[in-house]
Formats: structure tokens, C-alpha cells, sequence
């Protein structure tokens, strides 16, 4: 498998495992913030498992609406920053 | 708006219309608390800080009149000219409700942070003194043609044309000196009113601001995080001044009604909710969050009086509904029941939330009228079944300027190998120490002036952000160790726990609110002994 089909499986594995049953499918394209997410500590706890578990660096401005959009753009955002590292 | 001129403004009385009170008798209808003396509707829409007109309706009606036109404005304007028009008809209300000087001093406070941030003065030549001329008009205008007047006009128009022509550039040079020039600017409102309560405290000498440098320190909020934006590189570093003022003169942003004065969001969020997505849904919503808000604002005094009978009828004291008249009470001696507390304190939260959903409501729905895409300030705080889902739900765009501002950069620069204590760090940092500092203490000095004894008043309740801090530090921890399996008011076997959970997380936040009504005489002991009350517990 490639870089990017891992780094999707792997967030996907964890969104489902960690916030199981949201009413919605997930797939790489299920808008994060408004059908999958309970709430902002979500996300605080989606950052602590990339940093740990995919090796990515995270600041404050990464926090945005375009990389937590989806599991697409999240996996994009995390190829990039582990580049740009 | 015609409903909100009708109900809460002299129209109805002027235009020889039966007032709402009568309409409602004549209906057959009576309700409690709802009307004032003159058979209009009591309302918590309050322009203060106003001296032109000295009723409130009138403030209100030029209010409506002036969020009718920016509606009508961004609403059949083409495009480019949706915000400009939104930013004049801002200006045409404040200087209508607190006059030319106050407009005057908004502006030029604005126009200082606009050059710091966006220096420029080969495209903008003529800012120097356009703001020099606002500064002229803030502090003394020219009240006659004398030598004397006319020197003391221009001398700070100079001076400022000057100062950008020459100095600003070589300021922004120095990589070092630029941040740190423009965090002063941006933190003017906490350094200037904190320095002058300090200085009245020294000396005794009190300084009053001029009121449009009071109404600029209202935006605080959003000036804040306007510059976080900047500092994450998410504002266009050539944005013209038009465009950085829409963001902050909306008719939404009149300083007024006492409470949730700006909504604490910034640059980015503001341009990317402008019509972002088919205008006529974003007004639709906009809207019907107006008639909620009307709904709050029409029934709240009913409501609460209503609830302050039927508990006193079952024999509960509930001390007015106020957590402060329980305190007084509690001090002066009198032996209180646990139900009481409870009670008092859950009741008095009730007004809380009714009053700041009123109000906040009308906020987003003048916002979202005028084609932004504004999210729910007030979302339904007692479906909460934590405080921090509570927090979110009570205050979203509040939480929203604590978190960006106080918890991200504490979250992402301290203690990135221990789960805990970042959390711990970050969520202190937050909902203790900007809360207290930033939320408070700077309201209090605007609310009530650059006094000394007004950080008293905040620091006096230390130990209620102490609690909120530890409260949903906790809350987040649990919810790290223990997964969430299902979602909150699922109609399953848990329903019951949600119902539970809800009850507990408003009735903590409730009894915490003890520790920020203190006395005279109380200390955080007597409030102690008072909040343990509440569980029981009778020291």
C-alpha cells in the first residue's frame, strides 16, 4: 500500500474505533466537523493521537476547518506536515 | 424588526396603534411581568453608555432602524458592495446613538491597529493623517477658527502623518521590535484600563476614557483574535482598510445591550461564513433565531417569577431567585435548608441563561440577517451532560476566544509528553486564568470604570474560576480515560443517565456561581461552608 492508503486507514481505524456511532457512515469524505465529531475535545484528543501515533508535529494554526474537514484532507494535512518535517 | 419596533419601542403609542399591552387585553390575554409601565414590553436590550437620547425606546428604535437597513443593504447590494455598505451604515448608527466625536475615536483606534498590522504607507499615504484627523476629532474638535484651536487641531494630524510616513517603516524593519509593538497595540484595552486602575488606586485620581476609545475597547475580543488569525498567517497581509473594518463594524457590533457585547471571532471566520452558502437560507435562519431570541425576551420575567412562586408556594425559600440575595442571607445568619441552595442557585442560573440567550440570539440573528453564517451562540446549555459539552453549549463563541486564545498555544507549547498535564495546563490556562483576566477583569473596568477596587471584584471570586477550571479539567480526563459509546439522548436504557447527567452538570455549574457572589464581610470559607450546603453538608 502507498503512503496515503495507510495514513488513511490508520485515521479511519481510529475515528471509528474512538468515536464509534455516529448515526453516519464514515468514509474518507464525511464532513468531520459536522456529521462526525461529539465536540472540540475530539479533536483535541485526534491531535494527541497524531502526534503520538503518526509522528506529526502539530501547532496551533494546523487547527483548522480545512485539515479536519475529512479523513481526505486530514491525510493530506499529515503527508504534508510529515514532509515539511 | 417591525415586530421588535412594536413590542419593545414608543411606535405603536406615535403611530396611534393599540400598544402591545392593550392588544394582548383586547385579546382576552393577561400575563405577568411581561409589560412595562407604558404597555410596552420590559426589555434587556439596553444601548447604554448613550448620551444623546434619554429614553432607551428611542435608542432602540434607531437600533432596528439601523439592522433594517444593513439588511436591506447586504441583501440587494451586488456583491462586492455588500460589506462596505454594512460598514457605513455601522458608522451612520454609532454616530446617531453616541455621536460624531465617539465615531470619531472608534475609528481612529481602529486606524492605529490597522497600521501596525498592515503597514503600508506608499499605497495608503493619506492614513497618516486621516487618523491624525480622527485623533483631532476624538479629543478636542475645532470648536472655533482661532490660531490656538487650529494649531492644536493639526498638531496631532502632523505628528501622526509623520509617525507613519517616517517611522512605522523603519519599525516593521526590526523583526524583533514589530511583534511586539503590535501585541501592545492589540492588548491597548487589558494595558490601558489595568494601568489607569492602578494609577487611581496609587493616587486616587480616577481617568475617564473618551467614549470612542471605550467602544473600540468593547471589541476586544474579536481584536484578539483577529490578531491570532494574523499571527497564523490567516489575514491577507495587503488588506485594505474597507476590508478590515467590515469585520469589525456590523450593526451587530454596536456596543450595547450590557452583555456578550462582540462576538469573539476574527478575520478568518468572518470572511469564510459571508455568504457562504445561498443567502436566502443563511437570512431564513437568521430570522427564526430572532424570534427565539424575541421569545426570550418577551417571556424570561414570566418564566422566572413563575418558577419563584410555585417554589415558594411548595415552601422552598428561594431568596428572590438570586444567588447573591442567598449569600447576604447565608452571612446575615439565617438557617438555610440544602433544598434551598439548590434551588436558589439553579433557579438564579434560569434567569442567567434567559437573559444571555436573549440577548446573544439577537446578536447571531442580526448577524446571520446581514449574511454571515454566524453559529448558534446559545445552544440549548441544559441538554449538556458535561460541563464541557455545558461550556460549548452556554457560551460557544466565548469558549471559542478562550480556546483559540489561552488554551492552543498552552496546549501546543507545554508539556507535549504528558497528556495530563497538558490538558491540565492548557484548560487552566483557559478557563481559569483569560477567563478571569481577560473575561472579567476587563469587563468590570468598562462596565463600571478604571477603579482599583473593580479588580477586587473579579479577584474576590477567584476561587469560582479555580472551581470552572478544575471542573472541566476533570471533565475532559474522564472523557479521555472513559470512551464515549453512544450519543447523548439516544431514546435507549441510558436515556435515563443523560437525564441525570444533565441535572448534575447545571446544578454544579449552578452552586459553583456562589463563589463569584461574594459579600462584604464573606470569605471563600463562609462561601465553602454555603456550596457544601448544596451537597448536604452543613459545617
Amino acid at each position: 500500500m502507498s503512503e496515503r492508503s495507510d495514513v488513511q486507514a490508520t485515521i479511519k481505524h481510529y475515528l471509528a474505533s474512538e468515536f464509534p456511532g455516529q448515526g453516519n457512515e464514515l468514509t474518507h469524505d464525511t464532513n468531520l466537523l459536522e456529521d462526525w465529531f461529539l465536540d472540540s475535545l475530539s479533536i483535541i484528543e485526534t491531535v494527541m493521537f497524531l502526534e503520538t501515533k503518526l509522528n506529526v508535529k502539530m501547532t496551533r494554526r494546523d487547527i483548522n476547518a480545512e485539515n479536519f474537514e475529512s479523513i481526505n484532507t486530514l491525510t493530506k494535512f499529515v503527508i504534508t506536515a510529515k514532509t515539511r518535517s | 424588526m417591525a415586530l421588535y419596533c412594536y413590542c419593545f419601542t414608543f411606535i405603536a403609542a406615535d403611530l396611534g396603534a393599540p400598544k402591545p399591552e392593550s392588544t394582548l387585553a383586547s385579546l382576552g390575554g393577561s400575563i405577568s411581568h411581561v409589560f412595562d409601565e407604558d404597555g410596552n414590553v420590559g426589555s434587556n436590550l439596553v444601548v447604554s453608555m448613550t448620551q444623546k437620547f434619554i429614553s432607551n425606546d428611542v435608542e432602540r428604535l434607531v437600533l432596528f432602524g439601523v439592522i433594517s437597513v444593513g439588511f436591506l443593504l447586504a441583501y440587494f447590494l451586488p456583491l462586492a458592495q455588500k460589506q462596505p455598505a454594512l460598514v457605513v451604515t455601522t458608522a451612520v448608527g454609532i454616530a446617531t446613538l453616541f455621536g460624531y466625536q465617539a465615531l470619531a475615536g472608534l475609528l481612529f483606534s481602529h486606524t492605529v491597529v490597522y497600521v501596525f498590522l498592515h503597514p503600508n504607507p506608499i499605497r495608503y499615504p493619506w492614513l497618516g493623517v486621516f487618523s491624525g484627523i480622527l485623533c483631532s476629532l476624538t479629543l478636542h474638535p475645532l470648536a472655533d477658527v482661532s490660531a490656538t484651536s487650529i494649531t492644536t487641531f493639526l498638531l496631532p494630524v502632523l505628528l501622526l502623518a509623520a509617525a507613519y510616513r517616517y517611522l512605522l517603516p523603519k519599525l516593521a524593519a526590526y523583526p524583533r521590535l514589530a511583534p511586539i509593538v503590535r501585541t501592545t497595540v492589540v492588548q491597548s484595552a487589558m494595558i490601558t484600563v489595568c494601568g489607569f486602575a492602578l494609577i487611581e488606586g496609587l493616587t486616587g485620581e480616577q481617568w475617564k476614557l473618551p467614549l470612542g476609545v471605550l467602544l473600540f475597547f468593547w471589541q476586544w475580543e474579536r481584536i484578539i483574535l483577529y490578531h491570532v488569525d494574523y499571527k497564523d498567517g490567516l489575514v491577507p497581509k495587503a488588506l485594505s482598510f474597507s476590508d478590515y473594518l467590515a469585520v469589525f463594524f456590523m450593526p451587530a457590533c454596536i456596543a450595547n445591550w450590557r452583555w456578550g457585547v462582540t462576538i469573539g471571532q476574527g478575520y478568518h471566520y468572518s470572511s469564510s461564513t459571508f455568504l457562504c452558502e445561498n443567502k436566502n437560507k443563511i437570512v431564513l435562519s437568521g430570522v427564526n433565531i430572532l424570534l427565539i431570541a424575541l421569545l426570550y425576551l418577551v417571556f424570561s420575567d414570566w418564566v422566572r417569577y413563575g418558577l419563584i412562586d410555585w417554589f415558594e408556594r411548595a415552601g422552598i425559600p428561594v431568596y428572590q431567585a438570586s444567588t447573591r440575595h442567598l449569600v447576604e442571607a447565608f452571612m446575615s445568619g439565617y438557617t438555610i435548608s440544602t433544598s434551598s441552595v439548590l434551588v436558589t442557585t439553579l433557579l438564579d442560573l434560569v434567569r442567567w441563561l434567559m437573559l444571555w440567550g436573549s440577548v446573544v440570539h439577537f446578536k447571531v440573528g442580526i448577524w446571520r440577517i446581514c449574511g454571515y453564517r454566524m453559529d448558534p451562540y446559545f445552544d440549548k446549555p441544559w441538554l449538556a451532560t458535561n460541563l464541557v459539552s455545558f461550556w460549548a453549549r452556554f457560551t460557544f463563541h466565548y469558549r471559542e476566544f478562550l480556546v483559540r486564545a489561552f488554551y492552543y498555544p498552552v496546549f501546543f507549547r507545554f508539556f507535549r509528553t504528558k497528556p495530563v498535564l497538558r490538558i491540565f495546563a492548557a484548560t487552566m490556562a483557559s478557563a481559569c486564568l483569560g477567563n478571569m483576566i481577560w473575561g472579567h477583569v476587563s469587563e468590570e473596568m468598562f462596565y463600571r470604570g478604571m477603579e482599583y477596587q473593580n479588580f477586587g471584584r473579579v479577584f474576590d471570586s477567584w476561587f469560582y474560576f479555580v472551581l470552572l477550571g478544575l471542573g472541566i479539567t476533570l471533565t475532559e480526563l474522564f472523557l479521555l480515560r472513559f470512551k464515549r459509546k453512544r450519543k447523548p439522548w439516544s431514546l435507549d436504557r441510558f436515556f435515563f443517565l443523560d437525564l441525570l447527567a444533565a441535572y448534575c452538570t447545571v446544578q454544579f455549574y449552578a452552586l459553583i456561581i456562589i463563589f463569584a457572589r461574594p459579600t462584604e464581610h464573606s470569605s471563600v470559607g463562609d462561601l465553602a461552608a454555603l456550596f457544601l450546603l448544596g451537597f448536604g453538608i452543613r459545617l
